[in-house]
């Protein structure tokens, strides 16, 4: 589960970093991205769901390999990926407390992603195949069948010609999806590296 | 280090026996009617009415020392109980139901969710949490515990409910042998605007592969009946 729950996650982190497909299918020449950071809005649908869950964060990245990844609500708890490691820390009475497995460690995987994407390999990663650029949304469907189970495809829209994103939708069946709708991103500004230490 | 491992091994078994505890005797006698009714009705506040979405955020820890966060999500509705596992991020580790009738159909379940040991018992927990026993309740003093409920069901089985006096509860579940197989406490009691729920929940098993979860209401919400 590990390893397809870091696909996951990669799949949700990498909806920051199409600005490049989006030059790549518009014929510009790719935006090299040194940051990315937005705030977010989570929705989590299911069927059993009478209402859907309701989560906010933030997102922060800085090339080469510098990630965190907060949620504030409900749960608070930040994933951080720098110089090397992956940690998470989840807030319990107030104290950021941190926890292994769930596959924490394979997350250092995500970062591998990223970088690709960030470089404009989006044909070439090993885990999704993008179809073409359509109404300004762009779909990942899984290369693999055991992956394509449990996540059937993944929709990034772009938000206009900004190089930024507005929304990630994954879908884990016809009616169980998260979508991430993004705010205030900003591209390129410079990131404290405290931001990537452990809270 | 097998050595190690056994000692380990001994030890949780240890602990794990003195934990389990046994029935104690229900005492009737010496309690008023008032006594009864106030205590009656205390246990079953702790008891959900209606149809809801209760959204929680658990963390489980097990004997082994593993652990990690999730929220669990819970649908009550009528006599058909949905329940859900995610991690933070939203994706789905565990979903399942139980219709009136008692079957359960698992929906989806990832590694290390995918056995029905695990579901029937997630099962059993979320039920014990919030579904309210069918057997009558019988008010009286529960050994050491204090004034309390008993919900003796037919097939031998026990919930014993202890109001406590910062308006919470702690709920003993025994077996057919009257061992002690789960408890949960209940705290933090708040009323909203359509209920009473307790915002703190620790529930735990005894036994070597026991486990403690640590549930924090997120949000309970009421759904169309």
């Amino acid at each position: 589960m590990a390893a397809k729950l870091v696909t996951l996650i990669v799949s949700v982190v990498l909806g920051f970093a199409p600005v490049l497909l989006q030059a790549q299918e518009s014929g510009r020449q790719p935006v090299r991205v040194s940051s990315v950071q937005a705030d977010f809005v989570q929705e989590k649908h299911l069927p059993i769901l009478a209402r859907p869950i309701i989560s906010t964060g933030r997102f922060v990245f800085a090339a080469p390999a510098s990630l965190r990844w907060e949620y504030f609500t409900p749960v608070h708890t930040v994933l951080l990926m720098d110089d090397g490691q992956t940690r998470k820390f989840v807030s319990q009475d107030g104290k950021f407390v941190e926890e292994g497995g769930m596959g924490v460690d394979s997350m250092q995987i995500v970062l591998q992603e990223i970088t690709g994407w960030l470089d404009g390999e989006i044909s070439d990663t090993a885990t999704f195949v993008a179809e073409p650029e359509r109404d300004g949304i762009i779909v990942l469907r899984p290369r693999d069948q055991a992956l394509a189970d449990i996540i059937s495809r993944i929709e990034l829209k772009l938000l206009g010609r900004s190089g930024l994103m507005e929304s990630v939708t994954l879908y884990e069946g016809p009616d169980s999806f998260t979508r991430m709708v993004f705010s205030g991103g900003l591209l390129n500004e410079a990131i404290a590296p405290a931001v990537f230490r452990a809270p | 280090m097998k050595l190690l491992s056994l000692l380990v091994l001994l030890l949780l078994s240890a602990c794990a026996g003195r934990e389990a505890l046994l029935l104690p005797e229900l005492q009737k006698a010496g309690i008023s009617a008032e006594q009864r009714e106030e205590i009656l009705q205390k246990c079953d506040e702790i008891f959900v009415s209606g149809n809801w979405q209760l959204v929680h955020s658990i963390t489980f820890s097990m004997a082994s020392g593993h652990g990690a966060t999730v929220i669990g999500v819970t649908i009550l509705d009528e006599n058909t109980l949905r329940t859900g596992l995610m991690s933070v991020e939203g994706f789905v580790l565990f979903e399942a139901e139980r219709d009136p009738a008692g079957k359960l159909q698992v929906m989806r379940a990832l590694p290390p969710f995918d056995n029905m040991e695990f579901a029937r018992g997630l099962m059993r927990d979320v039920q014990m949490l919030f579904v309210r026993p069918a057997a009558a309740p019988v008010a009286g003093l529960l050994g050491n515990e204090g004034l309390g409920c008993r919900y003796g069901a037919a097939d031998g089985t026990s919930v014993d409910i202890v109001p406590t006096a910062d308006s919470g509860a702690v709920v003993h579940i025994y077996d057919r042998a009257s061992t002690e197989t789960l408890s949960f406490e209940m705290t933090d009691f708040r009323k909203t605007a359509t209920g009473l729920f307790p915002q703190k929940i620790y529930l735990k098993t005894p036994g070597i592969q026991g486990y403690t979860l640590n549930m924090t209401l997120i949000s309970a919400e009421k759904t169309e009946e």
